[in-house]
């Protein structure tokens, strides 16, 4: 100290003028307030930050990508399970109802076939009238049902017959069976080629269509020798007028027929 | 007890205080290193305030000096139980620090904004303002002010690297090695920086150094 006070008129060097810059300092309470800041850096430093990367793939690819991709993966399941419903064609696509073909049906089980359905109505003649057993119940399952519990082995055949005769006429057929049995007059649907897939819910017609004409041909009394078919129109026409959907329905839907049994749900 | 006003010599090499400063470190970082944290306040408390000065005159602005310097401390304090003792720690946190506010001049080189500190009244100091005063013959505060102002701009106009060692050297007093440690370059490489930016200072503070 006594030598700077002895120092006159000395040269002025540039380290000389760096030491005044070295005097540049902070006032005393700079650093209760640098202290102040110091502490909250420190503690926002130990909140975990994720890293850069993990913000990007969140900000980008899972509010870009993730939403679409979960919504098409919704969609595939969706898909996914609706197609493993599907029936194949070769069962009876009949709505509560399933009766397969005991085998396949050929050109000669089809005359055989026609033959026992004529039988059938002779039974159903000897029964009664189709008309009281009809009105009796309102339905026209019990005369199906009638006609399986007192036919003789032409009915017991002709149930088994039915239950072909349902698959035939949901099925899709050959137009040579198709026309034996037209033959005989009863309705049959005749489908699209059997072997093409088809989507058993294109397949279902209305009840009041099918089921109706199923019942009609159970029920009607016809005789393919008679030269006159006017009466098989007249009482077709006859059932037609009294019987209603539901009710063709209603007995449809009770009516269940296996191989060589016929059930009926009260 | 301000540790920043005393002028460190300035040494070719680490003197002994250096060596006894650097083992008593080493010490403290140990503690923390096992786990007693709040020992770490020793040594935020023994060096801010030449980390302060040190980024202070790198940047010439209080503020940002201010930031860099508490930046410094955290990134340190989150990389201490990195730090293997290879180096002194005043070396390893001058590192720290250097880089610190060598990113942040990279990033604002296009911004160029000072912000004084009050030069202190000392004893140096003093006389030597009075002399260059009575040199000039100017009031002395307007004096001091212009001064200030000139050096600072002097110290701006060096590239970043030669403003480092120019700091380092003549302002916060470390040695050659100790520079070349903390700047990561050769011995050689700090000399010829250092010599190249005296030479810029002398030109443009040339006014104020008598003939």
């Amino acid at each position: 100290m006594k030598e700077t006070t002895e120092r006159k008129k000395t040269k002025i060097t540039l380290e000389d003028l760096l030491q005044i810059k070295r005097a540049e300092r902070p006032s005393p309470d700079f650093w209760p307030h640098f202290e102040r800041e110091l502490r909250a850096k420190q503690l926002a430093a130990i909140v975990e930050t994720r890293p850069w990367w993990r913000l990007v793939v969140a900000r980008k690819f899972l509010v870009r990508w993730c939403v679409p991709l979960g919504a098409a993966a919704m969609v595939a399941m969706v898909f996914g399970s609706f197609r493993g419903v599907r029936v194949p064609s070769s069962c009876a696509p009949i709505a509560g109802e399933q009766v397969a073909l005991p085998e396949p049906l050929t050109t000669a089980r089809a005359e055989a076939f026609v033959s026992a359905v004529q039988g059938r109505s002779t039974v159903v003649n000897h029964a009664g009238s189709f008309e009281s057993l009809v009105q009796a119940d309102g339905s026209a399952s019990c005369s199906a049902v009638d006609l399986a519990q007192s036919a003789d082995h032409h009915a017991v055949n002709a149930t088994t017959q039915d239950a072909e005769l349902i698959a035939v006429s949901a099925n899709p057929v050959d137009p040579s069976l198709a026309q034996v049995i037209g033959t005989a007059g009863i309705e049959v649907s005749l489908g699209a080629d059997p072997v093409a897939a088809v989507e058993p819910l294109n397949e279902v017609t209305p009840p009041h269509d099918s089921r109706r004409s199923r019942l009609l041909a159970y029920s009607v009394s016809f005789d393919p020798h008679a030269a006159n078919s006017s009466d098989a129109v007249r009482s077709r026409e006859r059932i037609t007028h009294r019987l209603s959907d539901d009710s063709v329905y209603d007995s449809i839907a009770r009516l269940a027929l296996s191989a060589n049994r016929v059930s009926i749900k009260f | 007890m301000d540790v920043g006003s005393k002028a460190l010599p300035k040494t070719l090499v680490a003197s002994p205080e250096r060596q006894y400063e650097a083992d008593s470190d080493r010490m403290i970082v140990q503690r923390v290193q096992a786990g007693e944290v709040a020992a770490f306040d020793a040594l935020i408390l023994k060096y801010r305030e030449r980390v302060y000065g040190m980024i202070y005159h790198m940047t010439s602005n209080r503020e940002d000096a201010a930031d860099l310097t508490q930046d410094a401390f955290i990134k340190a304090f989150q990389s201490i139980h990195r730090f293997q003792a290879q180096s002194s720690f005043f070396t390893w946190l001058y590192r720290i620090a250097v880089n610190s506010t060598l990113t942040h001049l990279r990033k604002a080189r296009l911004r160029t904004f000072f912000s004084f500190e009050k030069i202190t009244d000392e004893d140096k100091t003093a006389e030597l303002v009075n002399q260059l005063t009575e040199s000039k013959g100017a009031d002395r505060d307007l004096f001091l002010c212009e001064l200030q102002e000139k050096l600072n701009e002097a110290m701006m106009k060096l590239s970043i690297k030669h403003r480092t060692v120019v700091t380092l050297f003549e302002i916060e007093g470390l040695s050659h090695e100790e520079i070349a440690e903390v700047t990561q370059c050769s011995v050689g490489t700090v000399r010829s920086r250092l010599h190249y930016a005296k030479q810029l200072l002398q030109a443009e503070l040339q006014r104020y150094m008598n003939p």
